[in-house]
């Protein structure tokens, strides 16, 4: 059964489905209309108890295990092991030091086959996912993953392919890096790229690395200084202490866009600048529009400008930032080229740079060349890895990057072809921009101008004192993720809506009945909101307990 | 082909209600400096048949080990997976789900999460783990930067790697402590083991190349089994650092901890590596998932997600992202680390893993790995012309032999003739030993692959 079957409980987030081939849910509302609270109620039964409307407790809560540890029963069995099928035994004392023997087994959990799918199944049903609710987190574009691309992932030759094998077993795979570097230096309008970096701040951290050695290289030494908006992801600063550079906070305007007159400050006689790391769009949604003149700026300072590409969605190919005056950039593949978050990953974070800074991208690095036949006509490309380049920072992690999320960026690339992507900017913005248009006459929108993927409210000065995490909580009931709340920071109890392009107008549309009906809520009822969410199988947890009592392993 | 779903008409509706005449219009908030009018430089979109073929066009390009043996391990190793892995982690609610930083709505994740940490402190004997770091590489820098962080009283000047860690973590590890402007010294294996007493001479020789000037040393990192596939003295070494007044920091294969003490048991104060051979295929090298546990009084330097258990309201068990202060979206510039995503999927992937092969089938597993190289290295070293090349020192499931040939020659002979793909050629790491060989035989390897395999090798002169 998929949430389809459910009209009733249009966006149930905790219906099953059959894994993968279950994907055509997505984006499963039902169309149009107002929700009403019970939808999300009679969702929430998995795992919790559910009541009727005199309070009478229909079906009492019955613990389950809470972690598969709890579900062992002391020499139970799972899957059996290879075996040692006509191979002699050995006895780890006889061919092993003493001390090196492990003297007792690991307390791994004792469970059956059948009860460990349970478990996992019931698991699954509790966590919210693209495949049975919208996600409309800012600043991550949780668009649709498309299951071609998990079909194109599954096929043999990609997933047994080991890293180590020689450049001629692996021209498929090489391609396809050769091939996503091409497309990712077209949408950047850079002209290297490096598929290393693991995620986006790996990404921002490898870019560092990049720009201090070539700072180093060309009399930059004493550049210590990287200069960052107080809009900025938290990733930005964090990575620039990794890198061993100080950085120093630019104020942003009331429109969020940087503050010439403090850049100018800041920057002072700019000997100790080395850089400034700019998210464009920014935070609040909005085009950066004197970005012409900050990365003018920083440029007469001798720094380089690195641009957080966490909002790409925004503008793949209606700007490249090569033509603003980027220096360097990093991808999340895993927003802006669709890889599914995983749960938290797995992601990659590309970055491509200038001109200048190509030579000291991470190695081993992907190249090919002609191959022709007698006559001198090229017939085909040789793929090859390159393992020493004399400027290059060296690696930055094991072997050369996610290839599992590079196939599927590929694929989805490959799908949307040139106009494809420009219509992903487009309609990212258009839905944002429709959601901005549906709301603004009752919620404060931030900036009330025209945003660009995402759009950035405060729950600032609500009725009865009702907060963001308040409306992020009661969102969830309605069987829709919360968007990303108290962030950026200079937005007072912020919620950052980021639709993507792949919702409906009806998802949209639902999504904005809902926020109404909760301003009504809070209005009239406001300890629902308070104490919501009601319809799931936990109630807001003590965070505060969990570190002062912490327990970490069970 | 696109995934945009809105149609002429919705589009008309939505711009109405915005109040703009075209997306264009929404879109001049670009200023037109900074436009791009042009068509991007991609190739034509396809349709799902044609993607599907190209797809399997390129894939057909590439010579991997499915259906067909391989032997080649050197930190990514191939290992029996239960069918219901995929099953399980090919639902939707795992992998299309976001960072379960909404608690209410993540209870799932973050309870295998939660699994997750758990079994892999027991697995290592050790009292806190992260939720997954990029990988075994970026694992064992982090270990580093943690222990330089817990010796900031001291003003750390150095770390000390033994060149038994992978080459790769050992590049990584030079990359990031270049660029922190921290020292690394590099001890010498000898006969493919890490001596004690090496560490204390790389120290003096340290000490006496800076004319006197004593490294201050954060941590010594080692890797057992080693990346020749040699059991390191784990004690003898965690002792050896302790004596430095360094923090040990130990890589290791989790599949060895079958069959080997937990490092957690024999000193070490960190233990780090790459899980993904639990539950995952070697992918080109990624994604993988590296894992990193350490003592609970480190806690609060360690980098990354941590889960933990508390409760709600009505005191109903839950688990939550915890310790989140070390992190970049609170702490910014002064977090523990600039990590933000983590490998969850793969990290999934080995959690329901080890429950289903669970306690006795783990244990089996090792020896199975633990027999079958055994059996492989005892045929091969009594081919003529081929020995162990480190015939003192014990392996679990990998191992250096040293054969008549390059050892490049032999991988080419062995695919080419043989539908084999063979070991690591050590050349490619230290060009004075292109013979040896490096053989990673597991539970994967079937007799029969390991027969016809020293049949090949017979022939090879």
């Amino acid at each position: 059964m998929t949430t389809m079957d459910l009209p009733k409980h249009p966006a149930s987030p905790d219906s099953p489905n059959n894994g993968a081939h279950a994907g055509g849910a997505a984006g499963a509302h039902v169309p149009g209309g107002a929700a009403h609270a019970q939808d999300g109620a009679a969702a929430g039964a998995a795992g919790g108890a559910a009541g009727s409307p005199a309070g009478r407790v229909l079906a009492p809560e019955i613990p389950r295990p809470f972690t598969v540890f709890e579900a062992s029963v002391p020499g139970r069995r799972g899957v059996r092991p290879p075996g040692l099928q006509g191979v002699p035994a050995v006895d780890p004392a006889k061919v092993l030091p003493a001390h090196s023997v492990r003297k007792t087994a690991a307390a791994l959990p004792e469970i059956g086959e059948l009860d460990a799918m349970r478990h996992y199944t019931r698991l699954s049903s509790l966590n919210f996912s693209i495949a049975n609710a919208f996600y409309p987190l800012g600043s991550c574009t949780m668009k649709y993953n498309p299951l071609i691309n998990e079909s194109a992932a599954a096929l043999p030759g990609f997933g047994d392919l080991h890293p180590m094998q020689t450049d001629d077993q692996c021209q498929g795979m090489l391609e396809l890096f050769w091939r996503v570097e091409r497309w990712l230096i077209a949408v950047s309008g850079l002209p290297f790229v490096s598929l290393h970096p693991a995620a986006g701040a790996h990404g921002e951290l490898t870019a560092l690395m990049v720009m201090r050695k070539y700072l180093d290289r060309n009399g930059g030494r004493k550049k210590k200084v990287i200069l960052i908006p107080d809009s900025a992801h938290g990733t930005n600063p964090a990575s620039c202490t990794i890198a061993g550079f100080d950085t120093r906070e630019l104020k942003s305007t009331e429109g969020g866009a940087v503050d010439l007159a403090d850049l100018e400050a800041k920057i002072g006689n700019g000997k100790d600048i080395a850089g400034l790391m700019i998210t464009n769009p920014s935070t609040l949604g909005l085009f950066v529009k004197n970005i012409r003149a900050i990365t003018d700026r920083v440029h007469k300072a001798g720094g380089l400008v690195y641009m957080d590409g966490a909002n790409m969605n925004a503008i793949v190919g209606r700007t490249r930032p090569g033509d603003f005056g980027v220096d360097v950039m990093h991808f999340n593949l895993h927003k802006t080229f669709s890889q599914p978050h995983g749960g938290g990953g797995p992601g990659a974070g590309p970055i491509a740079v200038s001109a200048a800074l190509g030579p000291y991208l991470p190695v081993p690095k992907v190249d090919r060349k002609e191959l022709k036949d007698k006559s001198g006509k090229v017939t085909g490309h040789r793929y090859f890895t390159v393992n020493k380049a004399s400027k290059s920072i060296g690696r930055t992690r094991g072997f050369m990057g996610n290839a599992g999320v590079m196939v599927r960026a590929y694929t989805y690339m490959r799908a949307n072809g040139p106009e494809g992507l420009k219509a992903v900017a487009d309609n990212a913005v258009l839905n944002a921009n429709y959601i901005r248009a549906r709301l603004h006459k009752t919620w404060r929108v931030w900036n009330d101008e025209t945003c660009m993927h995402e759009v950035v409210l405060s729950a600032k000065g609500m009725p009865n004192g009702i907060r963001a995490l308040d409306v992020a909580k009661r969102l969830i009931d309605y069987g829709i993720h919360p968007p990303t709340i108290y962030f950026p920071l200079i937005v007072p109890e912020a919620l950052m809506i980021e639709p993507t392009e792949t919702e409906s107008k009806e998802t949209l549309d639902r999504f904005c009945d809902v926020m109404l009906a909760i301003w009504r809520e809070a209005e009239t009822d406001p300890e629902l909101l308070r104490t919501a969410p009601h319809t799931r199988n936990i109630g807001r947890p003590d965070e505060v307990r969990a570190v002062k009592v912490p327990k970490v392993i069970a | 082909m696109n995934y945009v779903q809105n149609t002429e008409a919705d589009r008309k509706a939505m711009l109405a209600t915005i109040g703009a005449p075209s997306v264009d219009a929404l879109l001049s908030t670009i200023p037109e400096d900074c436009r791009f009018h042009g068509a991007l430089d991609v190739e034509r979109a396809l349709t799902e048949d044609e993607l599907l073929r190209e797809m399997r066009s390129l894939a057909s390009r590439n010579t991997g080990a499915d259906g067909r043996a391989s032997f080649l391990g050197a930190g990514l190793y191939r290992h029996f997976c239960p069918a219901l892995v995929d099953s399980l982690v090919s639902r939707t609610e795992y992998w299309t789900a976001y960072t379960p930083y909404q608690p209410e709505a993540s209870q799932g994740t973050l309870t295998t999460i939660f699994e997750w940490q758990t079994m892999m402190c027991r697995l290592t004997g050790m009292e806190v783990s992260n939720a997954s770091l990029y990988d075994g590489a970026t694992a064992v820098v982090e270990a580093l930067l943690m222990a330089l962080r817990l010796k900031d009283a001291s003003t750390p000047t150095h770390v000390v790697l033994s060149k038994g860690l992978h080459p790769d973590a050992i590049g990584a590890v030079k990359t990031y402590m270049g660029s922190l402007g921290y020292g690394v010294i590099e001890v010498d294996l000898a006969e493919g083991a890490t001596p004690a007493d090496a560490l204390g001479k790389a120290v003096a020789a340290a000490t006496a190349a800076s004319k006197g000037v004593a490294p201050v040393v954060a941590a010594v990192a080692l890797q057992s089994p080693n990346f020749f596939g040699v059991v390191e003295d784990v004690r003898a070494l965690c002792d050896a650092a302790h004596k430095l007044g360094a923090m040990a920091v130990v890589s290791a294969d989790p599949i060895a901890l079958s069959v080997l003490e937990a490092p957690g048991d024999q000193g070490a104060d960190m233990v780090c590596g790459e899980a993904t051979p639990m539950g995952n295929k070697p992918w080109f090298g990624g994604p993988g998932v590296g894992y990193l546990c350490a003592k609970m009084e480190s806690v609060r330097q360690m980098p990354a997600r941590i889960a933990g258990e508390t409760v709600d309201g009505k005191g109903r068990r839950a688990v939550v992202l915890t310790f989140q202060t070390r992190e970049q979206h609170i702490r910014r510039a002064k977090a523990t680390s600039n990590i933000c995503t983590s490998q969850q999927l793969m990290a999934l992937r080995a959690t329901i893993w080890m429950s289903l092969l669970g306690k006795d089938g783990f244990t089996e597993l090792g020896r199975t790995n633990l027999a079958r190289a055994h059996y492989a290295a005892s045929r091969i070293a009594v081919i003529p012309g081929w020995k162990l090349t480190y015939p003192k020192q014990s392996f679990f499931k990998e191992f250096s032999v040293t054969g008549p040939v390059p050892a490049a020659r032999v991988n080419r002979e062995l695919l080419r003739k043989h539908d084999i793909i063979g070991g690591f050629d050590v050349g490619r790491v230290d060009p004075a030993r292109p013979n040896d060989w490096l053989l990673a035989v597991t539970d994967m390897n079937t007799k029969d692959e390991i027969d016809r395999l020293v049949l090949a090798l017979e022939t090879i002169r």
